[in-house]
């Protein structure tokens, strides 16, 4: 639906957004995924049109984004913010009519969304009486009043407690049965893990990994491992395969082999001179593709949680 | 067009049914009366109470007369004034010392005496007399004293020439002096004081509603910016058309102001609390000067909203914004310091130019067509001017607005500033 078209940003000389060539996937939910910094705000913000690029195109179906697209977008910022002195109904309604619903209809679907948010009786308060996830709920309630097509979500979760997280990741679940799309921007792969369909990894401005989530874990390889063992860890450490090897807990190691193909060897090898109690193959998490693929890109100073 | 809406709704709606905006819509035209009324009502009301005065005559002459004269009575109906060396329980005074002024100052501190008088033995060749007293700027007292010294040494004069002490009475005359106003063919008597008066009045009013509501802007942009509101509304349409909605909306909470303003003046008319006379002496009531008024306070409001909002863009705080905000109040105060001159030379060539300059226009030309007629090329070229540097303001604030209503964290300097102006 949204194509990004070699966009780049740059801001005071320092490079924020290089040269990004994605599609998102109609239909689907997108994770938006990266380090902190690493250029996820500032290409939603593009696409928003809050600020332009310095460089490249972005496009829906091969059209620059109209107005009257845009108006079929919903946006949620990363920097969440409302009037705190002005009632939370009459807030909604100018949210909603900023995207051209009519103050009636606006109206109406606000009541309706708070109805469902448990927050009827605050729809005559005033913003700064609502407690702090109150106002999540109604600002994430205001994104969607215009029932739009593309929701864009940078950092939903952020700042969210637990039971507020649950009621947007239902919320999410609901418009992805709808058939809506969904890109949303987070660090916290747990999320993604979850939600995504497809995600595209960005690291220091650049699109590092992208793809359906199956297809890229998959391509991951059949390589990870999980062994519970007793025995000298060195025979782990030393060996010649091993890329990667890291101790949980004492006779724990989640290893990664240089090769597929390494794994038959491996297992009769360490077999005979450890005791092995459990040994897996395991499908890579995000989080380790993600600190992986981070790494490899010599990127993610600032480690991603 | 309907976002522009949206945004004018909200700025107006949410301040118009603030009870703060209520308090003002009253608050002012009470403040108004009372600038007018309580000084006249003041004034009325004398210091009730006796004091103790001693007069020192080196001539011996005038002595007698002069406290004749200027006794009076209070309220109560006991002379306003004692005379220290008369009648007085002398016990705690030095009587033999009463003619040497360093002793009636040890007095005064004390407060035994209020004030006194030297009249000097030279005084009908030109000697000058001297008050001493704790407090001179009683000037009624001072105009008093004044007036009865300077009669009674005119008489001494008339009685020097052999002529007869009454005739000071008969030739005091005075020319009454009326004033008409003609403009545009009609004649109407209008007094400097009327109409220095309401003019002021409007003047006033024009002044800080301007400052008021275009400092209003520049808060509104800094809570936009501080409250996070700015992305969403941006991501739903372009800075030059929220701009717009901002400023039409605040500016028409100050149409509303006047406009209900203008019902209670003719309200107060309709019920007799204004007389005739006091609506003919009201420009704001004169439909021409309603206009004017009207047409100056969109104008000026738009020209000064712009620069407030490019302010409000630049800063990150209030107190930045206040700094900010500082020259442009110092720029609406220009014409309130030249009101004197404008109102005594109003089609002279300083004032006309200054009339001319966009900044000052809506007060200076608003005083212009108030106090004189000035030639309608004049005028027009005024309102020509203005427009087009409204224009010119918005199209340099929008640019600013549009990137300065994003910028968080630090104030922008004017360099910088100008370089997002001069950015496509």
């Amino acid at each position: 639906m949204i194509e990004l078209h070699g966009v780049s940003k740059r801001f005071d000389g320092k490079t924020a957004v290089d040269a990004i060539d994605y599609r998102f996937a109609t239909g689907r939910v997108t994770g938006f995924l990266g380090p902190n910094g690493a250029g996820k705000s500032t290409t939603i913000r593009m696409i928003m049109n809050i600020i332009a690029p310095d460089a490249g195109r972005i496009t829906a179906g091969g059209e620059p984004l109209s107005e009257a697209f845009r108006n079929r977008l919903g946006y949620l910022p990363e920097e969440r913010g409302l009037y705190k002195k002005m009632r939370v109904l009459d807030h909604m309604v100018f949210f909603g009519s900023l995207k051209g619903l009519s103050r009636g209809e606006a109206r109406r679907r606000s009541l309706a969304w708070l109805e469902r948010l448990d927050l009827a009786d605050r729809a005559h308060g005033e913003v700064d009486e609502l407690s702090k996830g109150m106002q999540q709920k109604v600002q994430f309630a205001s994104t969607l009043l215009h029932e739009p097509e593309l929701v864009l979500l940078d950092e939903p979760f952020s700042g969210l407690d637990p039971i507020n997280t649950e009621i947007l990741k239902d919320i999410m679940m609901e418009l992805r049965a709808a058939g809506r799309t969904i890109i949303f921007s987070t660090h916290m792969m747990e999320h993604a893990e979850r939600l995504c369909d497809e995600i595209a990894l960005i690291d220091e401005g650049r699109l590092v990994l992208s793809g359906e989530l199956d297809a890229v874990r998959r391509s991951f390889g059949r390589r990870h491992l999980r062994v519970h063992f007793q025995g000298d860890e060195a025979v782990l450490v030393d060996d010649p395969r091993v890329a990667r090897c890291e101790f949980p807990a004492p006779g724990r190691a989640e290893i990664d082999l240089r090769d597929e193909g390494d794994v038959p060897d491996a297992a009769r090898e360490w077999s005979a001179r450890l005791a092995v109690s459990h040994f897996e193959v395991i499908v890579p998490s995000l989080h380790n593709i993600f600190i992986e693929t981070v790494r490899a890109a010599g990127g993610g100073k600032e480690a991603a949680s | 067009m309907s976002k522009i809406r949206a945004v004018f709704l909200r700025e107006y709606l949410e301040r118009v049914r603030r009870r703060s905006f209520w308090i003002g819509l009253l608050l002012v035209p009470l403040f108004m009366g009372a600038v007018i009324i309580l000084p006249m009502w003041l004034a009325g009301i004398q210091e009730d109470s006796a004091s103790t005065v001693l007069v020192l005559d080196e001539t011996g002459r005038y002595k007698a007369d002069f406290e004749a004269a200027i006794q009076d009575t209070l309220a109560g109906g006991e002379p306003r004034f004692a005379f220290l060396d008369r009648g007085l329980d002398a016990a705690s005074l030095d009587a033999s010392r009463l003619s040497d002024p360093g002793y009636l100052a040890t007095l005064l501190a004390e407060e035994m005496l209020d004030w006194f008088l030297v009249i000097p033995a030279d005084v009908a060749t030109g000697g000058e007399v001297a008050f001493h007293g704790r407090v001179v700027s009683n000037f009624t007292l001072l105009e008093v004293v004044e007036s009865r010294l300077t009669e009674l040494l005119r008489r001494e004069r008339l009685a020097r020439l052999e002529l007869d002490p009454t005739l000071l009475e008969q030739i005091q005359v005075r020319a009454g002096l009326r004033t008409f106003q003609h403009r545009g063919g009609e004649a109407s008597e209008a007094g400097f004081e009327s109409l220095y008066l309401s003019t002021m009045v409007m003047v006033m009013i024009l002044y800080m509603t301007i400052i008021v509501f275009g400092s209003m802007i520049q808060r509104s942009i800094l809570e936009d910016k501080n409250q996070h509101v700015t992305e969403v509304v941006l991501s739903s349409m372009d800075a030059t058309r929220f701009f717009t909605g901002k400023i039409l909306g605040i500016g028409a909470v100050g149409l509303t102001q006047y406009l209900a303003w203008l019902l209670m003046a003719l309200g107060a008319a309709l019920f007799g609390l204004l007389t005739a006379a006091q609506i003919q002496q009201l420009p704001a009531l004169q439909p021409a000067a309603f206009l004017y008024f009207v047409a100056f306070y969109v104008l000026g409001f738009l020209l000064y909203a712009g620069l407030f909002a490019a302010a409000g863009a630049m800063s990150t705080t209030d107190q930045e914004a206040q700094q900010l905000q500082q020259p442009l109040v110092m720029l609406l105060i220009v014409p309130l310091v030249l009101t004197i001159y404008i109102f005594q030379n109003p089609d002279a060539a300083v004032t006309t130019v200054i009339s001319l300059i966009p900044l000052f226009t809506p007060l200076v030309m608003f005083m212009r067509v108030n106090v004189s007629s000035p030639p309608a090329w004049q005028v027009v070229l005024a309102f020509v001017l203005l427009i087009a540097s409204i224009a010119g303001t918005f199209h340099v604030s929008g640019r600013i607005f549009r990137v300065g209503i994003l910028m968080t964290g630090k104030k922008a300097s004017i360099a910088e500033a100008w370089r997002w102006v001069r950015q496509p």
